[in-house]
């Protein structure tokens, strides 16, 4: 019985004593196997696992060495690119290993090529970016700069030393493998296939076909236990995970993978298998291990689905829950012009319920005559998903976000005094409050009138596109034949030729980075004021932020979601374009400096991206069908 | 692919049946010895709730207090009964435009009185401090509390503009948006006219030091200000101890020197000496040099000039201050001083300049050193001076011997393994004296989650504390991270600022910035509370479990810690008495159990021994 299983969670599962006794005949029938298996027995499976991780960081260490002597000796370009190669694949082999356990390693060693500002210290400075993604670059300039490159390997060395000590004394379980393999066929999904870390030459599939193998072989281990917990579903997770592995491996074209068909017949299918096998075993599941509130609910079967995500894990109280009664009472405070000191004005106002929550305004009428909001509204379904709020990311909680709306003069211009002593008038909101906020008595309060507005924005959120239901593998009346066949192609486009899915990471399709989903980046774009000035908006957005004024944030915008965009023109932070189409074509050009704009920190790529009209047109397909209509 | 998802679907429902099928079935002839968890002996409370309480402001008006509590101040009352009532000073890290309380940051000062019960009550009401004598403050974080109850605010983030004190926002309800306040959010530089409003030259007031002299508006802040807690107003910037990113600082029993903390990279020790006991307007700021050795070390005097205070640093430097990187809070025991330096990632260029003004860097540092210390690789010689610093360091300062030494280097513990005991990034340290012994309360402020800085729940399966706060016993000689105990103090680990003890230990103040008590009414407002019960709390953070002489499965529970101990090495599950798995933690003598709910539970180990747990 045991023998091939883990020794610990296999004894876990059995310890029953009623089940002892059912068991036991089942024991000495397997006591051949037992014997067989006795010396595989010596290691628990996580530490066999372990082993094969410390070996491939050695493997990294033999390469990274091998690439140094050729930095050193100054080898031809052609071989140099060939030993960095060899460092990216064998890093490959553990990075969903080390990404599990140490996410800010992976930052280090194979973060974005861009400066950043060091939040921890009472000044602005910059920390230079630093790892694989910066060698890369230095690689693929004309002239390679030998000095910044040993400067960046002597950096590495110290993260590998650091990561395999790190990971020689984690303390691992079952458990701690099988949701790393699992996050790592999330991070291939939304990460890899669309190159996101390969800035020059390195080829963004045949590595994650890399990763997808090696953490694959890791949850080889796990057969066994597997096939006693469902045969059915681990013959066909064996059978996915070999198949997506070859669909990796046998890929020709960086373009011309198709990346539709990869996540829906694998990514998705193989994320779920695993997690159900793993909650059938037996093992326990994070949940039993610490109790904080998570994002991500593991129980649910993949990323598409609308109760994977806990809105709350974002909120300022994490251990606050919802109630049908504050979702109501705060549905009732977004359309009341109570909260504002005009009268004129309700959330409903701009982010308008009939209108995918905006209001098709480039910049909305303030409450004052003749003013105007300084950016384009946002839409707000899945909005609450986020670590950040404003298209200048200056504040962390939607709870906050309603803070500045209240103070802002061309907007609330009141405060929470003013807005709790209007609503007490109210009979009807002072019951909603009262039924909402029994332990607090239905006091009328900034805490209460926040939380209550939060429970219903973070109410919206919602995956049920037909994209959604059809990477869940279901059928979609509303997305089939031709039409499927265009949306198909745009998304391929999106997660690859075009790019998109490099900042629009599915499946919000906005800044918040998967697996963790911890994360909400900024880009900066290089937006015009109107789209045929040659002149940026000169709105430094997240660079005109008291604590990010540096050069490097000038003109950076959060990068926001894309589900409902069909609904939610004018586009961009200062609504420039009016149309998709437009939007397509200023990326098509390479962003601002494309159309000849001095945009000296820009993160976007200023590389045409020759995309055909009819390519446009299939990746606005793809975005009009990320549409759904919630109910409100 | 449909079929598989409903299946799937349906197998996670049989899923969650299956795995309380292997717990053991709870049968009559099942003798589980039933162990008792008490309720923690520490209780606590809140005295102070920012953004709920009502503050008396300028005029009399009333406000809802400021938020962003960080520094807290002790002062008694009457001198000779220092334990029975107290001002309660709280410092504001804010940054807002405010008619009632005042732009910028700020305070607020209430009373506290003992009652019999050892416990405190907040006598009267909550009162702003008025700055506008010394032209206001901006971000109060740190600070100093003085043996003889005579407070300081410090204000950091060195300001370079009057464009840059004038943003802000208006504040709504002593609200709790951030502003600029270093590390806690965001202001809105783009809205001018929200932060201090008036940007008019400053002359410097009577009762300061360089009385009549003029300096820009901008330049008024960054400095040390002192209050006057029984009138709630500020007396005077201290513009005679510089002028730096000031954390904190302590006075020493002498009433005479001073020794100044730098929250800046690279970072200078700083000391001044009053001529007269308790006359801080007269007298001598030094800068602190470290000797090659590092066993000892002198003092530079710096030039007591406005010119000299306004780039104090840069004077320091030029002269041969020794550098350190970011110096937080600090302390004195037994006539020592104990500092935290919080170390930062990677200082990347930070010290060029220094060393080239002239600065030296500290030996500790210079250990360190990618390039040029002892474990630089020897290519990269010619490279600036770069210091990886994850986990920062507790040093102690000899005022005897002038020697800076390590007394505590971060990071992971050698008993790391079952004490889980990993010091990152210290900030909060404090003194307190309980029954005669001596301890030191040292709080941490994450600069990151990397390299095993935060014990990840997902992983090591520890609690859900993010910034640790430690406790270490001062007797114990030549102490290590292994002697350092987890304070366990807030619900659903808060995290935790400006921990004060009264002066008899018995009780202490501490500010809670997000108490999630899972209520609604005061979430993510902060907080100030009292903590109490406080001697038989320590007693039992500091004792170690005992078991029975026979073999076989124990457990022995700290109610302190809420944590359970094994007499062996084991694998354990805790159950719910309906039979649900709700805790798993593998090759460990102990389990933390804060996370639990009271109630009923049984424990399980590997062999399948059970014992009830009752957590009250």
């Amino acid at each position: 019985m045991k023998g091939l299983v883990s020794k610990r969670s296999d004894l876990f599962v059995h310890t029953s004593k009623s089940m002892k006794k059912t068991l036991s005949l089942l024991v000495a029938l397997l006591c051949t196997t037992i014997v067989i298996s006795m010396k595989q027995e010596e290691l628990t499976l996580p530490e066999k696992v372990r082993i094969e991780i410390m070996s491939s960081i050695d493997s990294m260490q033999t390469t990274l060495s091998s690439f140094e002597k050729g930095v050193k000796q100054q080898v031809n370009t052609t071989l140099l690119k060939y030993q960095f190669a060899q460092v990216r694949a064998s890093y490959k082999q553990f990075e969903w290993f080390l990404a599990h356990i140490d996410p800010e390693a992976v930052q280090l060693i194979n973060g974005p090529p861009l400066p950043r500002l060091d939040e921890s210290i009472p000044s602005i400075m910059e920390i230079e970016p630093e790892g694989l993604q910066v060698m890369e670059e230095i690689l693929n300039e004309d002239v390679i700069d030998y000095p910044a490159l040993t400067y960046n390997i002597q950096k590495l060395k110290q993260h590998i030393v650091d990561a395999k000590s790190m990971i020689q004394s984690v303390a691992l379980s079952d458990r701690i493998i099988l949701e790393a393999v699992r996050n790592n066929i999330m991070r291939i999904g939304t990460l890899g296939i669309s190159g996101f870390d390969t800035p020059g030459f390195s080829d963004a599939l045949k590595e994650s076909a890399i990763s997808w193998e090696s953490a694959g072989k890791a949850l080889s281990y796990y057969a066994p236990l597997f096939q006693r917990t469902s045969k059915i579903q681990s013959d066909s997770l064996k059978l996915l995970l070999r198949k997506g592995k070859n669909m990796l491996s046998a890929s020709r074209s960086f373009d011309a993978f198709d990346r539709w068909g990869f996540t829906k017949d694998y990514v998705n299918p193989v994320y779920a298998l695993i997690g159900s096998l793993h909650i059938q075993s037996g093992i326990e599941i994070n949940t039993e291990v610490s109790r904080k509130n998570r994002i991500i609910q593991y129980e649910v079967p993949t990323l598409y689905h609308t109760s994977t995500y806990d809105p709350y894990g974002y909120a300022r109280n994490k251990h606050e829950r919802p109630s049908e009664e504050k979702i109501v009472l705060g549905a009732m405070l977004f359309r009341s012009n109570a909260l504002s000191k005009s009268g004129s004005m309700s959330c409903a106002t701009c982010h308008d319920p009939q209108h995918a929550f905006m209001d098709g305004h480039a910049k909305s009428p303030g409450s004052v005559p003749h003013s105007f909001t300084d950016r384009n509204t946002p839409g707000l379904l899945n909005v609450a998903l986020s670590p950040r709020y404003f298209h200048d990311s200056r504040t962390t909680y939607l709870e906050e976000q309603i803070e500045h709306v209240v103070s802002s003069s061309i907007e609330f211009n009141t405060d929470y005094f003013e807005i709790a002593q209007r609503l007490s008038q109210d009979v009807k909101i002072v019951d909603a409050f009262k039924s909402a906020y029994p332990s607090e008595s239905g006091r009328i309060n900034a805490t209460t009138i926040s939380s209550a507005l939060s429970a219903y924005v973070r109410s919206l959120i919602s995956f049920e596109t037909p994209v959604d239901s059809v990477l869940r593998g279901e059928k979609s009346t509303l997305l089939a034949g031709k039409n499927l066949q265009k949306v198909k192609n745009g998304f391929n486009l999106f997660m690859g030729k075009a790019a998109c899915g490099t900042c629009h990471f599915p499946p919000t399709f906005s800044g918040l980075v998967p697996p963790h989903f911890t994360d909400m980046e900024s880009e900066v774009l290089g937006v015009p004021t109107h789209p045929t000035s040659k002149k940026i908006d000169p709105d430094l957005g997240k660079g005109g932020i008291y604590k990010y004024k540096s050069p490097i944030y000038a003109h950076a915008f959060k990068t926001p979601g894309l589900r409902n965009v069909r609904l939610t023109a004018p586009y961009m932070h200062n609504g420039a374009y009016k149309t998709l189409e437009e939007v397509m074509d200023f990326y098509n050009r390479g962003g601002g400096i494309g159309l000849g704009i001095d945009v000296p920190n820009q993160t976007l790529p200023s590389d045409k991206l020759n995309l055909t009209k009819q390519e446009i047109s299939d990746i606005i397909a793809f975005m009009k069908a990320l549409a759904e209509n919630p109910k409100y | 692919m449909n079929f598989i998802y409903g299946f799937l679907l349906l197998m996670l429902a049989g899923g969650t049946a299956m795995s309380q099928q292997i717990f053991p079935a709870l049968d009559t002839n099942f003798n589980a010895k039933t162990i008792i968890v008490p309720p923690s002996p520490l209780q606590s409370k809140l005295v102070f709730v920012g953004g709920k309480d009502t503050v008396i402001g300028i005029n009399g008006q009333k406000q809802l207090a400021k938020q962003w509590h960080d520094f807290i101040g002790y002062t008694p009352i009457n001198l000779q009964a220092p334990n029975d009532s107290a001002y309660i000073t709280i410092n504001h890290e804010m940054r807002v435009k405010d008619d009632i309380l005042g732009d910028g940051g700020g305070m607020t000062v209430f009373k506290v009185k003992k009652t019999s019960t050892g416990d405190y009550i907040v006598n009267g009401g909550y009162r702003n401090v008025d700055f506008t004598a010394v032209g206001n403050t901006l971000a109060n974080c740190g600070g100093i509390s003085a043996r003889n109850g005579r407070i300081w605010t410090a204000e950091e983030w060195v300001q370079t503009s009057n464009k840059d004190i004038n943003v802000g926002l208006v504040p709504v309800e002593g609200k709790d948006t951030v502003f600029a306040a270093y590390g806690k959010g965001v202001g809105q530089a783009t809205a001018p006219g929200l932060g201090i409003r008036d940007t008019n030259d400053w002359t410097i007031p009577t009762g300061a030091s360089f009385a009549g002299r003029s300096i820009k508006k901008f330049q008024n802040f960054n400095w040390l200000v002192e209050i006057d807690p029984a009138q709630a107003k500020a007396t005077r910037k201290m513009y005679n101890w510089g002028r730096f990113e000031h954390e904190g600082g302590v006075v020493m029993p002498d009433d005479k020197t001073v020794y100044l903390t730098d929250d800046a990279q690279p970072a200078v020790f700083f000391k001044f000496v009053a001529n007269q006991p308790g006359n801080f307007n007269e007298g001598q700021l030094f800068a602190y040099k470290q000797s090659v050795d590092g066993n000892s070390g002198t003092w530079l005097p710096l030039e007591n000039s406005l010119d000299s205070m306004l780039s104090i640093r840069a004077v320091a430097l030029k002269k041969g201050a020794t550098m350190f990187t970011r110096h937080e809070w600090i302390t004195d025991v037994n006539g020592k001083v104990y500092i935290t330096e919080t170390g930062r990632d990677n200082s990347g260029t930070s010290f060029k300049d220094g060393l080239k003004t002239g600065g030296k860097l500290a030996k500790h540092l210079w250990d360190r050193d990618v390039y040029t210390g002892p474990f630089s690789d020897s290519i990269m010689k010619t490279k600036d001076t770069v210091i990886i610093d994850y986990y920062g360091r507790v040093l102690e300062f000899d005022p005897a011997t002038n020697k800076m030494s390590v007394f505590l280097e971060g990071g992971k513990a050698a008993n790391y393994a079952t004490n889980k005991v990993h010091l990152s990034n210290p900030d909060g340290i404090v003194s307190w004296n309980l029954n005669g012994k001596n301890y030191l309360v040292i709080q941490e402020d994450l600069n990151g989650r990397s390299k095993g800085r935060v014990g990840n729940p997902d992983i090591d399966g520890s609690g859900n504390n993010i910034c640790e706060m430690y406790v270490l016993d001062m007797s114990k000689s030549n102490p290590t991270l292994d002697d350092l105990r987890r304070l366990l103090i807030t619900p659903n680990g808060a995290e935790v600022t400006g921990a004060i003890p009264t002066p008899d230990g018995k009780a202490m103040f501490i500010n809670s910035q997000h108490p999630s008590s899972g209520s609604t009414g005061d979430f993510g407002n902060s907080c100030t509370m009292l903590l109490t019960g406080l001697d038989k709390y320590v007693t039992s953070v500091f004792e170690d479990p005992s078991f029975e002489e026979y073999q076989g499965f124990q457990v022995y529970p700290n109610p302190a810690t809420r944590t359970l101990y094994f007499n062996e090495q084991s694998d354990v599950s805790i159950y719910t008495i309906g039979g649900q798995r709700v805790k798993v933690a593998w090759n460990t003598d102990r389990v933390d159990i804060s996370e639990l709910v009271p109630g009923t539970y049984f424990v399980q180990n590997i062999r399948g021994d059970v014992q009830k747990i009752i957590i009250q």
